[in-house]
């Protein structure tokens, strides 16, 4: 567990079936969160802790399932999960195809909704990690001067320093030290760490 | 079965003034064709059956009253008492056939409302079943959540007895929901009951208002009821007018109930006009707008977070199976006015 309770978003518009599920959340280690409509939910700033959301399909107001459209569109990936009373096999695949953690219908054993949080919440764990490893990346490469950029990118494409002096025209003693610094701002000790880190990032961004 | 009786006792009495009358005026004067106001009064008691032995009667009391009239004797004629005695018939043959005419698509007419009141609750099947499996599943399911919560508290170390207490008690709650559902649904079932009975509407309607007396106080809702001067008797089931009764009561005073609501008056009025007795019954909550005012007795409507959306359709159902009608309409400055009509019984209403 981290420091954090893990956060799951309710938004039911039966408070007893939101308080029914606060409980059952709390008692596994949760904190929960009840709506009573998307548009609550909307008009609530998240916090940035792990989290997802578990959305009942019937609600009077805006429709659920669009409204899990629309977080797509906003880059919103908060792991949604859906619950409800009706089996309805077309909404349930459309929810599924839009990347929906699961479709439970009601009434649901405790363990399968414990189950699709776990995961959904693993999920967007694991994603705010990788977007804080990209972000950390990003400010690494940002802090690297133009010829520590030249060089880190021979290095990549497995070119000695020898062979990198002679490309530059450098001092292979200048090679040598503009990498070791590049090394250190980029917090990586080996050259295969520094070929994953960089991988998919743009060495040199446009101005 | 009395209101037959009378109706018979009413036939014999006029028949035997109008074979008299017949008898002693001179037979120029067509006094038999009085005879067509006695199928007239058989009408009122409603079968075929009974049209048709009165207007038989009749034609064989003109008969008679003809063939006297000529001394008995069958070979004297009476040329203008002969044509009176077939206009005579020919009037009473027709009035008997129109009647039963008449009966018949009345019976018809209320067979097919009851059919319609019926195929109205039967609307459609799979509404039904969507509604309650949602309305049903939703605080079975909050039950069966709360109590695996509370059995996790338990399992705790150490154990949180309030939080697990909590559960239970929400579960209780949920399951008493679930209860009022099934409770509601079982009334649907009542509503073709049969059973009939004459009974004043404002006797009905004060104890109405005892029962919903807790709900009204706590609501802080105030109450007028004005009942028309001479008590209006209405034939019908108790029960189920009673059951329509709190039914409209009960939406009047929950539309009343949101926190903004500043005046919670609530009005009933009644009156007996051109055969039916009328209620009304007025809030002044936030009303409906024009185009929801005829769908709000449709069943599965509803425009609260919570409920099936049965209760005024079963009014309605109510109310038709009665050959009656319930309709909704604006109340000024706000709210609205739901007018309940319902056939008066046959019986003269008395003043108070």
């Amino acid at each position: 567990m981290t420091a954090v309770a893990p956060l799951v978003y309710i938004v039911d518009d039966d408070i007893a079936f939101r308080e029914a599920i606060d409980s059952l959340l709390r008692s596994t280690g949760y904190k929960a969160l009840g709506f009573a409509s998307v548009d609550e939910f909307v008009k609530h700033s998240r916090a940035a802790t792990p989290s997802c959301l578990l959305l009942d399909v019937r609600m009077p107001g805006r429709n659920p399932l669009d409204f899990q459209l629309e977080l797509h569109e906003n880059q919103d990936n908060i792991p949604v999960i859906f619950i409800t009373g009706h089996g309805d096999v077309p909404m349930s695949v459309r929810a599924m195809k839009n990347g929906a953690i699961s479709f439970l219908l009601k009434p649901f054993r405790e363990q399968d909704l414990l189950d699709a949080i776990r995961d959904g919440i693993d999920q967007d764990r694991s994603r705010r990690q990788d977007e804080q490893s990209a972000a950390d990346v990003h400010a690494c490469v940002s802090s690297l001067s133009q010829r520590e950029r030249q060089i880190l990118s021979y290095v990549c494409s497995g070119r000695m320093n020898r062979e990198i002096a002679k490309e530059l025209g450098l001092q292979e003693i200048t090679v040598k030290v503009h990498r070791a610094n590049a090394m250190r701002k980029m917090k990586t000790r080996s050259v295969a760490e520094l070929v994953r880190k960089t991988r998919g990032i743009d060495l040199f961004p446009a101005k | 079965m009395a209101k037959r009786r009378s109706v018979w006792f009413l036939f014999c009495a006029a028949a035997v003034a109008i074979f008299i009358l017949d008898a002693i005026t001179s037979v120029d004067i067509p006094i038999s064709v009085l005879y067509v106001t006695l199928i007239m009064i058989v009408m009122r008691s409603g079968t075929a059956r009974d049209i048709l032995i009165a207007g038989m009667t009749c034609c064989f009391l003109t008969i008679v009253s003809y063939w006297k009239g000529t001394g008995f004797n069958l070979t004297k004629f009476n040329e203008a008492g002969l044509t009176d005695v077939f206009i005579s018939l020919f009037a009473i043959a027709s009035v008997t056939y129109l009647s039963i005419k008449v009966v018949q698509s009345e019976s018809s007419m209320r067979k097919a409302r009851d059919q319609a009141a019926r195929t109205m609750l039967n609307v459609s099947i799979n509404e039904l079943a969507t509604s309650v499996v949602h309305e049903i599943n939703q605080p079975i399911g909050a039950a069966a959540i709360n109590v695996a919560a509370a059995r996790r508290w338990l399992d705790m170390n150490p154990a949180n007895f309030r939080e697990a207490r909590a559960a239970i008690d929400a579960a209780g709650r949920n399951t008493e929901h679930a209860e009022r559902v099934i409770q509601g649904l079982r009334r649907l079932s009542t509503v073709s009951s049969t059973d009939r009975n004459v009974f004043d509407i404002a006797d009905l309607i004060r104890e109405t208002l005892a029962l919903l007396s807790d709900e009204i106080e706590q609501r802080r809702i105030r109450v007028s009821a004005r009942f028309s001067s001479n008590s209006v008797l209405v034939d019908g089931d108790r029960t189920l007018i009673q059951q329509l009764l709190i039914n409209v009561i009960n939406n009047a005073i929950e539309a009343m109930s949101h926190d903004g609501s500043e005046n919670r008056d609530l009005t009933i009025l009644t009156d007996a006009a051109e055969g039916s007795a009328s209620i009304e019954i007025q809030d002044t909550g936030p009303g409906i707008s024009s185009e929801h005012l005829e769908q709000i007795f449709d069943p599965f409507y509803t425009t609260k977070a919570r409920g099936l959306g049965i209760g005024l359709a079963i009014s309605r159902s109510i109310a038709l199976s009665h050959g009656g009608s319930i309709k909704a309409s604006h109340n000024k400055p706000t709210g609205t006015i739901i007018t309940i009509r319902l056939p008066l019984s046959a019986r003269p209403s008395q003043p108070r």
